[in-house]
């Protein structure tokens, strides 16, 4: 099973992933506290997936940091506003492409 | 078990939003007396009326249109989402009848269930920057003024302060239930759905 952190996002956006992610027994194994600490908090927990709040003008940096530091771990950002989430594959540094966000599609990109 | 509490009525809730994460989120948010009947986004599935007291919607993208369409003629309380303070979508929405608007930005556990038990008290909710804009708009026609007495016109003015019944009671020097009867001629006069329309429309009007 797939282990992943969650990045820094509001409240309600927060509980709603949670929400998602219990139930499709996805564990979350670490939340970052702040957008500045994320990777470390990646280096630290080695997740299999990280999950992003697209909405905060730093995640696609944050995105391609990570993959290219880990080129194992699979990232994920979400918008909390517009229904929309980009996948950035890992072995395709920097690459991404923007996707529809449902519950569905997003615990199949975690879970694939 | 402690049989002595009371038991609250359940609320039944409806959420439309069109962001799948923020939507389960809002729903996790809630805690008794308030239920999720169900959710949607964009109105799509629509919301079932049938198990639903307060519709929870986006004020863009014709969130408004379609909630006022589907409360027309129905006790359904509306309960709205804005995405920006500054939208004129906000205050038209008040002076339609939404009981209680939060900005997307302000959200957390905290602020939505209070603006939920804001809406079922039927007092009405704004973000204080919300208020204040309403109160400070340019004041437009003194015509409806005769409809109201002085009395109506003041515990209006009270209402816009955010006081409660009870305060009103203590500050005019009357019963609870003069004030809750003077509202009520004020709603019925004014044609408002809720304490929250009547006091927008007042300050629009120049009334208060």
């Amino acid at each position: 099973m797939h282990r992943v952190l969650i990045g820094q996002f509001g409240t309600v956006a927060r509980m709603g992933l949670r929400e998602l992610l219990d139930g499709q027994g996805i564990e979350v194994v670490a939340e970052a506290q702040s957008v500045e600490g994320i990777v470390s908090c990646v280096s630290e927990v080695r997740p299999d997936v990280v999950v992003l709040d697209l909405d905060d003008e730093d995640a696609l940096g944050t995105a391609e940091e990570i993959t290219s530091e880990f080129p194992a771990i699979k990232v994920i950002a979400c918008s909390c506003e517009e229904p929309v989430m980009r996948v950035f594959p890992p072995f395709h540094h920097g690459e991404s492409y923007a996707s529809k966000l449902s519950a569905a599609l997003l615990a199949l990109a975690l879970s694939s | 078990m402690d049989s002595s509490v009371t038991e609250e009525r359940p609320l039944r809730i409806w959420i439309d939003d069109h962001n799948p994460i923020f939507r389960l989120g809002l729903g996790a948010c809630l805690e008794p007396p308030f239920l999720l009947a169900g959710e949607s986004a964009r109105f799509s599935p629509q919301p079932d009326l049938t198990r639903t007291d307060i519709l929870v919607f986006e004020l863009e993208q014709a969130g408004l249109p379609n909630a006022l369409r589907l409360a027309r003629d129905t006790d359904l309380l509306l309960v709205t989402i804005a995405a920006d303070i500054e939208d004129e979508l906000l205050v038209e929405a008040i002076e339609a009848g939404v009981t209680g608007a939060m900005l997307r930005t302000d959200a957390n556990p905290n602020t939505f269930l209070h603006t939920l038990r804001s809406a079922a008290a039927g007092n009405g909710s704004l973000p204080t920057a919300v208020l204040s804009r309403l109160l400070s708009r340019p004041r437009v026609g003194m015509r409806a003024a005769g409809d109201l007495t002085d009395r109506e016109l003041g515990v209006l003015r009270l209402l816009s302060k955010g006081e409660s019944t009870r305060q009103i009671a203590e500050d005019l020097c009357y019963s609870e239930k003069t004030v809750k009867n003077i509202v009520h001629d004020v709603l019925v006069r004014m044609n408002c759905r809720n304490r929250a329309q009547a006091v927008a429309l007042a300050t629009r009007r120049g009334l208060i």
